[in-house]
Protein backbone atom coordinates (compact mmCIF):
# COMPACT_ATOMS: atom_id res chain seq x y z
CA UNK A 1 0.00 0.00 0.00
CA UNK A 2 1.54 3.36 -0.89
CA UNK A 3 0.01 6.62 0.27
CA UNK A 4 1.29 9.85 -1.43
CA UNK A 5 0.67 13.54 -0.05
CA UNK A 6 -0.30 16.45 -2.27
CA UNK A 7 -0.35 19.94 -0.19
CA UNK A 8 -2.48 21.87 -3.00
CA UNK A 9 -3.01 23.88 0.13
CA UNK A 10 -1.46 22.98 3.49
CA UNK A 11 -5.07 23.61 5.22
CA UNK A 12 -6.66 21.19 2.49
CA UNK A 13 -3.95 18.14 1.61
CA UNK A 14 -5.21 15.16 -0.43
CA UNK A 15 -3.88 11.71 0.24
CA UNK A 16 -3.73 9.24 -2.05
CA UNK A 17 -3.78 5.82 -1.69
CA UNK A 18 -2.60 3.08 -3.78
CA UNK A 19 -3.24 -0.64 -3.49
CA UNK A 20 -5.48 -2.99 -1.00
CA UNK A 21 -6.47 -1.04 2.14
CA UNK A 22 -6.75 -4.30 4.44
CA UNK A 23 -5.77 -5.66 7.59
CA UNK A 24 -2.10 -6.24 6.72
CA UNK A 25 -1.56 -2.91 5.20
CA UNK A 26 -3.59 -0.59 7.45
CA UNK A 27 -0.93 -0.60 10.35
CA UNK A 28 1.64 1.05 7.71
CA UNK A 29 -0.47 3.71 6.68
CA UNK A 30 -2.68 4.26 9.84
CA UNK A 31 -0.23 6.75 11.78
CA UNK A 32 0.67 8.52 8.31
CA UNK A 33 -3.24 9.21 8.03
CA UNK A 34 -4.23 9.68 11.72
CA UNK A 35 -0.87 12.57 11.46
CA UNK A 36 -2.26 14.45 8.64
CA UNK A 37 -6.18 14.28 10.16
CA UNK A 38 -4.99 15.57 13.37
CA UNK A 39 -2.45 18.17 11.79
CA UNK A 40 -3.24 22.30 13.09
CA UNK A 41 -4.92 24.11 10.73
CA UNK A 42 -6.28 21.19 8.62
CA UNK A 43 -9.55 22.49 6.88
CA UNK A 44 -10.36 19.54 4.94
CA UNK A 45 -8.74 16.41 4.39
CA UNK A 46 -9.33 14.49 0.86
CA UNK A 47 -8.69 10.90 0.24
CA UNK A 48 -8.49 9.90 -2.85
CA UNK A 49 -9.48 6.16 -3.11
CA UNK A 50 -8.87 6.04 -7.27
CA UNK A 51 -6.12 3.34 -6.61
CA UNK A 52 -7.75 0.88 -3.82
CA UNK A 53 -8.23 -1.86 -5.52
CA UNK A 54 -9.76 -3.33 -2.70
CA UNK A 55 -10.53 -2.55 0.73
CA UNK A 56 -12.09 -5.04 3.77
CA UNK A 57 -13.31 -3.51 7.40
CA UNK A 58 -9.76 -3.01 8.61
CA UNK A 59 -9.77 -0.11 6.06
CA UNK A 60 -13.13 0.88 7.36
CA UNK A 61 -12.11 1.08 10.42
CA UNK A 62 -9.25 3.29 9.99
CA UNK A 63 -11.31 5.39 7.91
CA UNK A 64 -13.80 6.06 10.99
CA UNK A 65 -10.51 6.98 12.91
CA UNK A 66 -9.97 9.83 10.53
CA UNK A 67 -13.03 10.69 10.49
CA UNK A 68 -13.58 11.26 14.12
CA UNK A 69 -10.22 13.10 14.38
CA UNK A 70 -10.90 15.75 11.88
CA UNK A 71 -14.91 16.01 13.02
CA UNK A 72 -13.55 16.69 16.78
CA UNK A 73 -11.89 19.86 15.23
CA UNK A 74 -14.55 20.85 13.14
CA UNK A 75 -13.15 19.73 9.38
CA UNK A 76 -14.27 18.26 6.25
CA UNK A 77 -13.10 14.23 5.38
CA UNK A 78 -14.01 13.71 1.48
CA UNK A 79 -13.39 10.28 0.30
CA UNK A 80 -13.34 10.58 -3.65
CA UNK A 81 -13.54 7.92 -6.49
CA UNK A 82 -14.45 5.53 -4.21
CA UNK A 83 -15.55 2.52 -6.25
CA UNK A 84 -18.93 0.32 -5.68
CA UNK A 85 -16.93 -2.21 -3.86
CA UNK A 86 -15.59 0.37 -1.56
CA UNK A 87 -19.20 1.83 -1.51
CA UNK A 88 -20.37 -1.45 -0.25
CA UNK A 89 -18.34 -2.42 2.27
CA UNK A 90 -18.73 0.77 3.68
CA UNK A 91 -22.40 0.12 3.19
CA UNK A 92 -21.94 -3.49 4.85
CA UNK A 93 -20.44 -1.63 7.89
CA UNK A 94 -24.04 0.50 8.06
CA UNK A 95 -21.61 3.55 7.65
CA UNK A 96 -23.37 5.22 4.29
CA UNK A 97 -25.00 7.75 6.30
CA UNK A 98 -21.34 9.08 7.87
CA UNK A 99 -19.29 8.46 4.92
CA UNK A 100 -22.27 9.46 2.20
CA UNK A 101 -21.70 12.65 2.77
CA UNK A 102 -17.97 12.35 2.12
CA UNK A 103 -17.96 11.03 -0.86
CA UNK A 104 -16.50 13.56 -4.08
CA UNK B 1 -22.52 -20.83 -12.66
CA UNK B 2 -19.89 -22.14 -9.84
CA UNK B 3 -16.30 -20.46 -9.63
CA UNK B 4 -13.40 -22.73 -9.32
CA UNK B 5 -13.18 -25.32 -5.86
CA UNK B 6 -11.29 -23.77 -3.45
CA UNK B 7 -11.60 -27.03 -0.90
CA UNK B 8 -12.11 -30.83 -2.43
CA UNK B 9 -13.02 -33.76 -0.35
CA UNK B 10 -12.40 -37.01 -1.56
CA UNK B 11 -13.41 -40.12 -0.17
CA UNK B 12 -13.04 -39.37 3.48
CA UNK B 13 -14.20 -41.50 6.16
CA UNK B 14 -14.24 -40.21 9.57
CA UNK B 15 -14.68 -42.36 13.02
CA UNK B 16 -16.22 -41.80 16.63
CA UNK B 17 -15.69 -44.55 19.25
CA UNK B 18 -15.29 -46.96 16.65
CA UNK B 19 -18.25 -46.35 14.79
CA UNK B 20 -18.35 -44.70 11.30
CA UNK B 21 -19.81 -41.27 11.08
CA UNK B 22 -18.58 -39.98 7.57
CA UNK B 23 -18.52 -42.68 4.87
CA UNK B 24 -16.57 -41.79 1.51
CA UNK B 25 -17.89 -38.06 1.43
CA UNK B 26 -16.69 -36.21 -1.84
CA UNK B 27 -17.57 -33.21 -3.42
CA UNK B 28 -16.12 -29.80 -3.83
CA UNK B 29 -16.42 -26.30 -2.05
CA UNK B 30 -16.13 -23.40 -5.16
CA UNK B 31 -14.69 -20.15 -4.10
CA UNK B 32 -16.65 -17.07 -3.48
CA UNK B 33 -20.04 -19.34 -3.30
CA UNK B 34 -22.68 -20.11 -0.25
CA UNK B 35 -22.45 -23.82 -0.11
CA UNK B 36 -24.85 -25.58 2.62
CA UNK B 37 -24.98 -28.77 3.74
CA UNK B 38 -28.22 -30.28 4.89
CA UNK B 39 -28.88 -33.68 6.69
CA UNK B 40 -31.43 -34.63 9.80
CA UNK B 41 -29.45 -34.58 13.06
CA UNK B 42 -26.42 -37.00 13.52
CA UNK B 43 -26.13 -37.79 9.78
CA UNK B 44 -22.30 -36.10 10.15
CA UNK B 45 -22.76 -33.17 8.86
CA UNK B 46 -20.60 -31.20 12.55
CA UNK B 47 -18.05 -34.03 12.48
CA UNK B 48 -17.91 -33.37 8.95
CA UNK B 49 -17.37 -29.26 9.31
CA UNK B 50 -14.36 -30.58 11.97
CA UNK B 51 -12.45 -32.16 9.37
CA UNK B 52 -13.02 -28.79 6.89
CA UNK B 53 -10.94 -26.66 9.58
CA UNK B 54 -8.69 -29.10 10.68
CA UNK B 55 -9.85 -30.07 13.83
CA UNK B 56 -10.28 -33.28 13.52
CA UNK B 57 -6.94 -35.78 11.82
CA UNK B 58 -8.24 -37.22 8.55
CA UNK B 59 -8.09 -40.98 8.95
CA UNK B 60 -9.15 -41.98 5.88
CA UNK B 61 -9.70 -40.20 3.03
CA UNK B 62 -8.17 -36.73 1.65
CA UNK B 63 -9.01 -32.66 2.31
CA UNK B 64 -7.37 -30.52 -0.01
CA UNK B 65 -7.36 -26.70 0.35
CA UNK B 66 -6.53 -25.02 -2.98
CA UNK B 67 -4.75 -28.05 -4.14
CA UNK B 68 -2.82 -29.30 -1.24
CA UNK B 69 -3.59 -31.79 1.42
CA UNK B 70 -4.86 -30.33 4.89
CA UNK B 71 -4.41 -33.58 6.50
CA UNK B 72 -0.45 -32.86 5.45
CA UNK B 73 -0.31 -29.13 6.68
CA UNK B 74 2.32 -28.88 9.60
CA UNK B 75 1.92 -26.37 12.40
CA UNK B 76 3.08 -23.09 10.78
CA UNK B 77 0.66 -23.76 7.49
CA UNK B 78 -2.26 -25.09 9.52
CA UNK B 79 -1.54 -21.17 11.73
CA UNK B 80 -2.03 -19.73 8.09
CA UNK B 81 -4.81 -21.57 7.25
CA UNK B 82 -6.62 -20.94 10.27
CA UNK B 83 -5.69 -17.08 10.20
CA UNK B 84 -7.76 -17.37 6.56
CA UNK B 85 -11.05 -18.61 8.15
CA UNK B 86 -13.59 -17.91 10.44
CA UNK B 87 -15.71 -20.35 12.17
CA UNK B 88 -19.03 -20.49 14.31
CA UNK B 89 -19.77 -23.63 16.09
CA UNK B 90 -22.85 -24.35 17.43
CA UNK B 91 -22.21 -23.32 20.78
CA UNK B 92 -21.28 -20.35 19.66
CA UNK B 93 -17.77 -20.66 22.60
CA UNK B 94 -17.03 -17.09 23.77
CA UNK B 95 -14.52 -16.65 26.73
CA UNK B 96 -16.74 -15.77 29.71
CA UNK B 97 -13.65 -13.50 31.14
CA UNK B 98 -13.93 -10.91 28.47
CA UNK B 99 -15.99 -8.91 27.35
CA UNK B 100 -18.43 -9.06 24.08
CA UNK B 101 -16.42 -6.52 22.10
CA UNK B 102 -12.75 -8.20 23.50
CA UNK B 103 -13.89 -11.44 22.33
CA UNK B 104 -14.37 -10.63 18.63
CA UNK B 105 -10.65 -8.79 19.25
CA UNK B 106 -9.14 -12.01 20.47
CA UNK B 107 -8.40 -13.12 16.37
CA UNK B 108 -7.15 -9.94 15.46
CA UNK B 109 -5.00 -9.61 18.51
CA UNK B 110 -3.87 -13.12 17.84
CA UNK B 111 -3.24 -12.89 14.09
CA UNK B 112 -2.62 -8.92 13.26
CA UNK B 113 -0.51 -6.29 13.83
CA UNK B 114 -3.59 -4.04 14.16
CA UNK B 115 -3.28 -1.30 16.82
CA UNK B 116 -6.01 -1.12 19.73
CA UNK B 117 -8.50 1.19 18.30
CA UNK B 118 -8.58 -0.16 14.75
CA UNK B 119 -9.47 -3.53 16.53
CA UNK B 120 -12.43 -2.35 18.60
CA UNK B 121 -14.16 -0.58 16.03
CA UNK B 122 -13.81 -3.27 13.55
CA UNK B 123 -15.20 -5.60 16.60
CA UNK B 124 -17.92 -2.97 16.84
CA UNK B 125 -18.35 -2.81 12.87
CA UNK B 126 -18.92 -6.93 13.51
CA UNK B 127 -21.17 -6.41 16.42
CA UNK B 128 -23.40 -4.04 14.54
CA UNK B 129 -23.58 -6.57 11.29
CA UNK B 130 -25.18 -9.08 13.79
CA UNK B 131 -27.46 -6.73 15.71
CA UNK B 132 -25.44 -6.81 18.73
CA UNK B 133 -24.07 -2.63 17.91
CA UNK B 134 -24.95 -1.89 21.98
CA UNK B 135 -23.59 -5.14 23.74
CA UNK B 136 -19.60 -4.67 23.08
CA UNK B 137 -19.47 -3.70 26.82
CA UNK B 138 -21.46 -6.88 28.25
CA UNK B 139 -19.88 -10.46 29.62
CA UNK B 140 -21.18 -13.32 27.36
CA UNK B 141 -23.49 -14.44 30.10
CA UNK B 142 -25.31 -10.89 30.25
CA UNK B 143 -26.42 -12.24 26.96
CA UNK B 144 -29.26 -14.94 26.03
CA UNK B 145 -28.54 -17.99 24.05
CA UNK B 146 -29.45 -16.40 20.40
CA UNK B 147 -27.37 -13.49 21.29
CA UNK B 148 -24.52 -15.63 21.98
CA UNK B 149 -24.61 -17.64 19.31
CA UNK B 150 -24.62 -14.08 16.89
CA UNK B 151 -21.79 -12.52 19.05
CA UNK B 152 -20.27 -15.86 17.80
CA UNK B 153 -20.72 -14.80 14.70
CA UNK B 154 -19.24 -11.54 14.81
CA UNK B 155 -15.95 -12.64 16.10
CA UNK B 156 -16.29 -15.34 12.95
CA UNK B 157 -15.96 -12.41 10.97
CA UNK B 158 -13.56 -10.44 12.81
CA UNK B 159 -10.71 -11.13 9.91
CA UNK B 160 -13.07 -10.73 6.55
CA UNK B 161 -11.88 -14.00 6.61
CA UNK B 162 -11.57 -15.70 3.41
CA UNK B 163 -13.90 -18.88 3.99
CA UNK B 164 -16.56 -18.97 6.80
CA UNK B 165 -17.93 -21.93 8.48
CA UNK B 166 -20.70 -21.81 10.40
CA UNK B 167 -22.73 -24.28 11.84
CA UNK B 168 -26.51 -23.94 12.62
CA UNK B 169 -26.24 -20.12 12.40
CA UNK B 170 -30.06 -20.21 12.77
CA UNK B 171 -30.87 -22.24 15.68
CA UNK B 172 -32.23 -20.83 18.86
CA UNK B 173 -33.13 -17.67 17.13
CA UNK B 174 -36.65 -16.18 16.51
CA UNK B 175 -37.67 -16.31 12.51
CA UNK B 176 -36.96 -11.87 12.00
CA UNK B 177 -33.42 -12.62 13.44
CA UNK B 178 -32.62 -16.04 11.33
CA UNK B 179 -33.84 -13.71 8.02
CA UNK B 180 -31.32 -11.26 8.99
CA UNK B 181 -28.83 -13.48 9.39
CA UNK B 182 -29.36 -15.15 5.60
CA UNK B 183 -29.08 -11.25 4.45
CA UNK B 184 -26.09 -11.32 5.98
CA UNK B 185 -24.41 -14.32 4.92
CA UNK B 186 -25.53 -13.44 1.06
CA UNK B 187 -23.79 -9.85 1.95
CA UNK B 188 -20.57 -11.05 2.89
CA UNK B 189 -20.66 -13.15 -0.25
CA UNK B 190 -21.23 -10.41 -2.47
CA UNK B 191 -19.48 -7.44 -0.74
CA UNK B 192 -16.64 -9.18 0.25
CA UNK B 193 -16.84 -12.20 -2.13
CA UNK B 194 -16.34 -14.56 0.77
CA UNK B 195 -16.20 -18.38 0.66
CA UNK B 196 -19.41 -19.52 3.07
CA UNK B 197 -19.90 -23.14 4.12
CA UNK B 198 -23.45 -23.09 5.92
CA UNK B 199 -24.30 -26.39 7.74
CA UNK B 200 -27.92 -26.43 8.61
CA UNK B 201 -31.36 -28.20 8.82
CA UNK B 202 -33.38 -25.57 8.36
CA UNK B 203 -34.60 -25.82 4.72
CA UNK B 204 -36.04 -22.59 3.97
CA UNK B 205 -32.84 -21.13 5.11
CA UNK B 206 -30.70 -23.37 2.70
CA UNK B 207 -32.56 -22.64 -0.47
CA UNK B 208 -32.75 -18.81 0.56
CA UNK B 209 -28.51 -18.48 0.92
CA UNK B 210 -27.04 -21.60 -1.22
CA UNK B 211 -25.67 -21.50 -4.36
CA UNK B 212 -24.70 -25.23 -4.28
CA UNK B 213 -26.59 -27.63 -1.89
CA UNK B 214 -24.96 -30.91 -0.33
CA UNK B 215 -27.12 -33.53 1.66
CA UNK B 216 -26.05 -35.99 3.96
CA UNK B 217 -27.96 -38.91 5.14
CA UNK B 218 -25.95 -41.71 7.42
CA UNK B 219 -22.47 -40.41 7.23
CA UNK B 220 -23.10 -40.61 3.13
CA UNK B 221 -23.42 -37.86 0.56
CA UNK B 222 -26.86 -38.51 -1.22
CA UNK B 223 -26.72 -35.33 -3.37
CA UNK B 224 -24.82 -32.40 -4.32
CA UNK B 225 -25.88 -29.25 -6.35
CA UNK B 226 -27.61 -26.23 -7.10
CA UNK B 227 -30.83 -25.66 -5.50
CA UNK B 228 -33.17 -26.32 -8.22
CA UNK B 229 -30.92 -29.42 -8.83
CA UNK B 230 -31.73 -30.71 -5.21
CA UNK B 231 -35.17 -29.64 -5.51
CA UNK B 232 -35.38 -31.81 -8.46
CA UNK B 233 -33.76 -34.93 -7.27
CA UNK B 234 -35.67 -38.13 -7.19
CA UNK B 235 -33.71 -40.03 -4.31
CA UNK B 236 -35.94 -40.74 -2.32
CA UNK B 237 -33.89 -39.94 0.89
CA UNK B 238 -33.49 -36.46 -0.43
CA UNK B 239 -37.29 -36.32 -1.01
CA UNK B 240 -38.38 -37.68 2.44
CA UNK B 241 -35.80 -34.78 3.81
CA UNK B 242 -37.46 -32.29 1.84
CA UNK B 243 -41.03 -33.00 2.24
CA UNK B 244 -40.12 -33.42 6.14
CA UNK B 245 -41.35 -36.62 6.44
CA UNK B 246 -40.56 -38.67 8.88
CA UNK B 247 -38.82 -42.85 8.71
CA UNK B 248 -42.30 -45.24 9.72
CA UNK B 249 -39.36 -47.23 10.43
CA UNK B 250 -36.29 -45.88 12.51
CA UNK B 251 -32.89 -46.47 11.04
CA UNK B 252 -31.19 -47.83 14.38
CA UNK B 253 -34.66 -49.73 15.16
CA UNK B 254 -32.88 -53.10 15.24
CA UNK B 255 -29.90 -51.49 17.81
CA UNK B 256 -32.70 -50.96 19.64
CA UNK B 257 -34.53 -54.20 19.34
CA UNK B 258 -31.08 -55.88 20.22
CA UNK B 259 -30.96 -53.28 23.47
CA UNK B 260 -34.89 -53.67 24.75
CA UNK B 261 -34.63 -57.29 23.99
CA UNK B 262 -31.32 -58.70 25.18
CA UNK B 263 -30.48 -60.43 22.47
CA UNK B 264 -27.04 -60.50 22.13
CA UNK B 265 -26.38 -60.83 25.71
Amino acid sequence: MKLRVHKTTPARPVVELDGILNRDTVPEVRRALLRLAGRKGLKELEIDLTNVRAMDTAGVAVLVEVYRLIEHRDGILRLTHADENIRRIIRLACLDEVFGKTFG
Amino acid sequence: MLTPSIIEIRGLDSYYRGRRVLDGIRFEIPGNQVTVIMGVSGCGKTTLLRHLVGLKPTERGRVFVDGEDLGGFGEQKLQAYRSRIGVLFQSGALFNSLTVAENIGVPLKVHTRLPEETIRIMALIKLNMVGLAKFGDFMPSQLSGGMRKRAGLARALAMDPEILFVDEPSSGLDPITAAGLDRLIVELRETLGMTIVVVTHELESAFHIADQIVVMDEGRVIAAGAPEEIRAADDPRVRQFLSRETDLRPPDLDDYLSIILARNR
